[in-house]
């Protein structure tokens, strides 16, 4: 028994078994929220040992799995992103069963998840990006509609990935190069070239997120915004893994600066083209980059408190954009061809799904007492010291998305001279009064579960 | 020498096949050969059993490439404008010329031969053309797999493992099962 056998072969496994149950979905479902659950609360109370030793209910396992003479190895560096990807996953499929929404993300979303989680703990690193490749094909599987007319976005995802693909293995060879010799200064520049460019692609960086607006406007939300949420943040982790394990890679100051402007670029462009938008899905896609954006910029500290921070971003990034399009997916459930314009009076016909909304949004734009103002007001003040030029960009970002959201607030609350009915049921008034509560609560009190939060970046011991 | 002169010259004639032809089956049989030119390439530095791995599973995915457009009865004949392919023909060679304006460059970057990085290049560049100036679904996965087979030649000289070579090969089918997923239906 080994945790990679766990956490990445067992859950390939079994939405592999599922794939044919899938006239049974609602059955298939549940199944897959237990397991993502299950499998969440087991790395949770597992003990994970820094000198890999592995616990699960006092019985130790093992950390590796040796495939073909490579391992994957999930120690406890990978302990909180497993719990992490897998909860995210489970509260989806959950929210599919509450709904009685259809989503690809079941039985697909199980064997995405656990490639992802294989590719992050792959050794030696190389294979991470082929197996992320190959998870990037099954994630289309979940996002494409093959019945849909316009495959558009999917063809730029698929390209954009691919050509990504090949930068981070050629990076890969100079990585792997630069453990056997040492490295000179020509070398750093081309390794920090090839590695930002796979990076670019990856995160769709502009001009390359042309993907991110036409994918989430053609297709359902829950199919597509599930993997824009979660493929980032994947990413990064990755991106945390290649700083932790290169000493002249994370010491060379060249990096840093290339990610801080590819991630205020990121934040800048998304926030300026959200604002434009009045179809409800694009605005979501631009809000992801922008999101994307800050995890990005908070790593170009190049200290422990930025690595802590980013880790604080992808939390922000998880809890709103979990809000935003789930009250989005119900909104469009229950309202035919809904747009930004038609919003109005949409506090007095779905008060909890529209308060749930607003509180997500003036998250996104970090306003005070919501989650997103503790972590955008450190990043921002560290930012300015080191690179003022990013932190206005940034500053710029903010403000404009603050301005927009005010807007919305405006509009949500309008009401006209007719009477309007509460029209939101039972099962959305519990859904997402959790959430709101949850989401005042961390704002409120940012140190109960940002606390736990440091654990995703605690493992990579030469970040922090 | 002489060998890697004619690989380099027919790889060019396959390459300007497969980037002005509207036909699908020209486009997959130039998809086939260069694959074939990549193999001839690849199994001068590795051994046969290794290189035939790429060459099948390059061919596999060409099948079932050509597979979905049968599946979808595109047996109707696009002609195209002479005008579109002296076009696409320019982008390539102007593609060609960058390319060897860069090559030294490019090589004190990745050390290996020159036919090997300039094939790879080359093949590589058609790939993103194919798939960046074609709208199709078809179009841009044969665009793909051509620049998968491109990245590889100039992989290979670099990284000589058998693992990475067997998922890179299940990757290429994958992209195609993919495409016949799409267009097959």
């Amino acid at each position: 028994m080994s945790t990679p056998l766990l956490w990445v072969i067992f859950p390939i496994l079994i939405g592999a078994i599922l794939l044919f149950y899938t006239k049974h979905f609602w059955s298939i479902c549940l199944i897959q929220t237990v397991i993502c659950f299950l499998l969440s609360a087991v790395a949770f109370l597992g003990k994970f040992e820094p000198d890999g030793n592995i616990y699960l209910f006092s019985v130790k396992i093992s950390s590796n799995f040796d495939f073909l003479g490579r391992v994957l190895l999930l120690d406890h560096s990978n302990q909180f992103t497993v719990i992490v990807f897998y909860f995210f996953l489970g509260a989806w499929s959950l929210s599919s069963f509450v709904y009685r929404i259809k989503s690809n993300v079941i039985p697909f979303g199980i064997i995405f998840i656990g490639l992802l989680i294989a590719a992050i703990t792959v050794e030696p690193f190389l294979y991470s990006g082929l197996i992320m490749e190959i998870a990037v094909l099954i994630s289309i599987l979940i996002i494409a509609d093959k019945r849909a007319e316009n495959n558009e976005g999917i063809k730029n995802y698929l390209i954009f990935f691919t050509i990504g693909m090949a930068f981070i293995l050629l990076s890969g060879w100079y990585l792997a190069g630069g453990e056997i010799n040492p490295v000179n200064e020509e070398q750093l520049i081309q390794a920090t070239v090839i590695l930002g460019f796979g990076f670019v692609f990856w995160l769709a960086v502009f001009p390359f997120h042309t993907w991110i607006p036409t994918i989430s406007s053609l297709f359902l939300p829950s199919n597509s915004f599930f993997i824009l949420i979660i493929l980032p943040i994947a990413i990064v982790i990755l991106l945390y893994k290649y700083m932790n394990g290169f000493v002249w890679l994370r010491g060379y100051q060249v990096v840093y600066q290339a990610i801080g402007f590819l991630g205020s670029v990121m934040c800048f462009t998304g926030s300026i083209w959200s604002v434009f938008q009045n179809n409800i899905r694009k605005f979501m896609g631009y809000l992801s980059i922008y999101s994307s954006g800050l995890v990005i910029v908070s790593i170009s500290l190049g200290s422990s408190e930025g690595y802590l921070l980013s880790a604080y971003h992808i939390f922000v990034r998880l809890i709103n954009f979990f809000i935003i399009v789930w009250s989005v997916i119900v909104l469009e459930k229950n309202i035919k061809n809904i747009n930004i314009l038609s919003f109005e009076e949409l506090f007095y016909t779905y008060p909890l799904n529209s308060i749930a909304l607003l509180v997500a949004l003036f998250s996104v734009a970090g306003i005070p007492f919501f989650p997103g103002y503790p972590p955008i007001q450190t990043t921002l003040f560290l930012l300015h010291r080191i690179n003022p030029a990013a932190s206005i960009l940034i500053i710029i970002s903010i403000a404009v998305l603050s301005i927009n959201f005010i807007r919305w607030f405006f509009m949500l609350t309008r009401k006209s001279e007719e009477d309007v009915y509460i029209n939101e049921n039972r099962i959305s008034k519990i859904f997402f009064g959790i959430l709101i509560i949850i989401s005042l609560f961390i704002g409120i009190f940012p140190n109960t579960l940002f606390s736990i939060f440091r654990s995703l970046i605690s493992g990579y011991e030469f970040l922090i | 020498m002489i060998l890697n002169t004619i690989l380099i010259a027919l790889t060019m004639i396959a390459c300007g096949l497969a980037v002005a032809v509207e036909n699908w089956r020209w486009r997959i049989a130039a998809l086939l050969i260069i694959q074939l030119f990549c193999f001839i390439l690849i199994v001068q530095i590795w051994p046969i059993a290794l290189a035939s791995v790429k060459l099948v599973s390059g061919w596999i995915a060409a099948t079932i490439l050509g597979s979905s457009m049968i599946a979808k009865n595109h047996m109707k004949e696009k002609s195209g404008f002479i005008s579109g392919k002296i076009f696409k023909l320019s982008v390539l060679t102007f593609g060609w010329i960058i390319i060897l304006a860069v090559i030294q460059r490019l090589n004190e970057w990745l050390p290996i031969e020159f036919t090997y990085l300039f094939i790879g290049c080359m093949v590589l560049l058609t790939g993103i053309i194919v798939s960046s100036i074609h709208r199709s679904l078809f179009d841009v996965i044969t665009g793909l797999v051509i620049f998968l087979s491109g990245f590889d030649v100039i992989y290979s000289s670099l990284e000589g493992s058998a693992l990475v070579t067997g998922i890179y090969g299940l990757i290429m089918i994958l992209i195609s099962l993919l495409g016949l997923y799409f267009l097959g239906s």
